[in-house]
């Protein structure tokens, strides 16, 4: 009975045919979302922040153990000590050339390159961005990530200008991607439960009290200072058995996310599952985790959906033929 | 024969260096919070947050001691099907960007493409933001129109709220040439907390010309209806304020003050109400 409703174990790391459809969904998804991203925020007002605003200690929950964060080191902030900070002028040119490089990864016009100039480009104006404004952005991480595994991709897992296109083609030189894509994904979720545990406990489903947090909401909404909600979502939500039940699924839905590694047929409940809870992040805390959600669409099992298509083609068509009648 | 005997060596010395990292990533990840812990020794570059990992740490130490041997099996395999073609460049990615992002939650490494994920907030004991008793000494500045307060509230909130009493927040207002004052809030600052960034503290900004210039260069972008992506349908900002329409106020260039407030109203949940009923000022800067 299980087996019938989970499915067979198969753990997805085990190399296995994948459509190349499914990387170049990856490629344009990847691309596309980071373009939408640095379209729509301006970063060179970052210029006229003050030194020390990114040079203090970060916040405890954020960054945990280090009182400067890694990402001082990995976007190089740090060159900062020995030339001087950019202009507003500058830091434009970056945004623009990040722009630039992702719309040209989009259109397939030396994508790996692309994805490179963009991932350092990027990561270094995130990086301005959330040590400056003392935030931690998981939009914005996973936005890295995918071009960081966009530039990582086997060599015929891109579409290019000028190269013909065969997204039918089925190897096993395309699954490495899709599986560490996924495996983040799982990782992230799986993390985030785990924080709860570490950092609250295990009763972190009764203390975390949504229902509080959406009546706070509409009434700070009051004044046009704070925060951004919903508030037909957030007087949804403010029903505590309401809150509770969607507190518990994400908790719960969380620490069991790294099942959908090694149970293919849940794989897309839980992808849609985290894909409606980060529409429901946006409607209660106005955060659009919309590169999150674009990764859990990228993750749909596309090779499986592709083989189906075909054989009821095929099918249709042998049956079509064995109709026709003979001359 | 020597080929398969050489395959078998790389094999396990692959094999080895991969249970070796693990072990190494899992006493690092021992190691951090038990240096915070220790008081005698203050290491600049720790917090003391770090402490509250203790526990989870031991946790992934007993895991890799009582799954020793699954974990050296499993660092077999892996490492059979990285000899199988050790010159195939994406087998090797797969296997380090699987170690990269079990390295950077073990030891919490936020890297910009890897981060521990999202914190464990909680909700309880979060103060009513509307009290039921006024707060002390309210007044209301005399040479201030109420009218402008008023403007920094938001009337269709009222329907959704089911009590009584006095709500309090900050508020931010930009001061024109023409004489007028119209509400703003901190996404033009680009900061969650300004006090943290721009360091106001009695009634001073520290960073002042940072803290204007900033507001008067976004809100260039606010008031034109966009970057290059139209405010509508941009991509949600993380600073996540509530959108304010600037596209009828005076241009930047005759920005010439920010001030911020702290206000309270009276809101009357039975008639849909609510007034303005103190305001004083934090700071105020000059461009």
């Amino acid at each position: 009975m299980i087996a019938k409703f989970f499915g067979p174990v198969d753990f997805y790391g085990r190399p296995r045919p994948v459509v190349a459809l499914h990387c170049y969904i990856i490629q344009a998804g990847a691309f596309g979302l980071a373009a939408y991203l640095f379209m729509s925020w301006d970063f060179s007002g970052l210029a006229y922040m003050p030194p020390e605003a990114f040079g203090r200690e970060a916040r405890p929950l954020l960054f945990s153990y280090w009182k400067t964060p890694w990402l001082y080191w990995t976007s190089f902030q740090f060159i900062y000590e020995l030339i001087p900070r950019p202009s507003v002028a500058v830091l434009h040119a970056f945004q623009m050339t990040t722009i630039g490089a992702l719309l040209c990864g989009l259109l397939g016009i030396f994508p790996r390159l692309a994805a490179w100039v963009a991932l350092l480009l990027g990561a270094h104006l995130i990086g301005w961005f959330l040590l400056g404004s003392d935030t931690m952005d998981a939009s914005a991480t996973v936005m890295l990530f995918m071009l960081f595994v966009v530039a990582l991709f086997p060599n015929e897992a891109y579409y290019r200008i000028g190269k013909p296109a065969n997204p039918l083609t089925l190897s096993t030189t395309f699954h490495g991607p899709v599986f560490v894509l996924l495996f983040f994904m799982d990782a992230y979720y799986f993390y985030s439960g785990l924080n709860k545990v570490i950092d609250i406990g295990a009763l972190w489903v009764i203390d975390s009290r949504l229902d509080l947090f959406s009546i706070a909401a509409i009434e700070k909404s009051l004044f046009v200072s704070t925060w951004s909600t919903s508030l037909w979502f957030s007087s949804f939500l403010s029903f505590k058995a309401l809150g509770d039940i969607a507190a518990f699924l994400v908790f719960a839905l969380e620490l069991a996310a790294p099942i959908a590694l090694f149970f293919p047929r849940l794989s897309p409940a839980f992808l849609m599952f985290f894909a409606s809870m980060h529409l429901s992040i946006y409607l209660s805390h106005s955060y659009g985790y919309w590169t999150n959600t674009g990764a859990d669409f990228m993750l749909l099992p596309y090779t499986a959906i592709v083989l189906s298509i075909g054989r009821a083609w095929r099918r249709r068509r042998s049956e079509t033929v064995a109709q026709q009648p003979a001359e | 024969m020597e080929t398969s005997t050489s395959g078998r060596r790389r094999q396990e010395r692959i094999s080895n260096g991969l249970f070796g990292y693990l072990g190494f990533v899992v006493a690092v990840a021992l190691l951090l919070p038990v240096l915070s812990r220790l008081k005698p020794i203050r290491i600049d570059w720790l917090s003391d947050t770090g402490r509250i990992f203790l526990p989870w740490a031991i946790g992934l130490a007993l895991v890799f001691v009582f799954f020793r041997r699954y974990i050296r099996r499993c660092c077999t395999g892996v490492a059979g099907w990285l000899s199988e073609a050790p010159s195939d460049r994406n087998r090797w990615v797969v296997v380090g960007v699987c170690l990269l992002i079990f390295t950077s939650y073990s030891w919490q490494l936020h890297i910009g493409i890897a981060h521990r994920g999202v914190p464990g907030w909680i909700y309880a004991g979060l103060p009513d933001i509307i009290k039921p008793d006024a707060p002390e000494s309210l007044s209301m500045p005399p040479d201030v129109e109420p009218a402008v307060f008023a403007s920094a509230l938001q009337p269709a909130v009222l329907p959704f709220i089911h009590r009584s009493g006095y709500a309090t927040s900050e508020v931010m207002f930009l001061h024109f040439k023409d004489g007028s004052i119209r509400p703003g809030n901190n996404e033009l600052a680009m900061v969650s907390w300004p006090k943290a960034t721009f360091g106001v503290e009695n009634g001073q900004v520290a960073h002042e010309k940072e803290f204007f210039e900033i507001i008067r260069h976004n809100f260039v972008n606010r008031r034109a209806g966009g970057f290059m992506i139209p405010n509508r349908v941009a991509y949600p900002s993380h600073l996540n304020y509530q959108r304010i329409d600037y596209t009828s106020y005076p241009p930047a260039s005759e920005l010439v003050s920010v001030s911020l407030w702290s206000m309270t109203v009276r809101v009357d949940h039975k008639s849909k109400q609510m007034n303005v009923v103190g305001a004083a000022k934090i700071a105020q800067v000059n461009g």
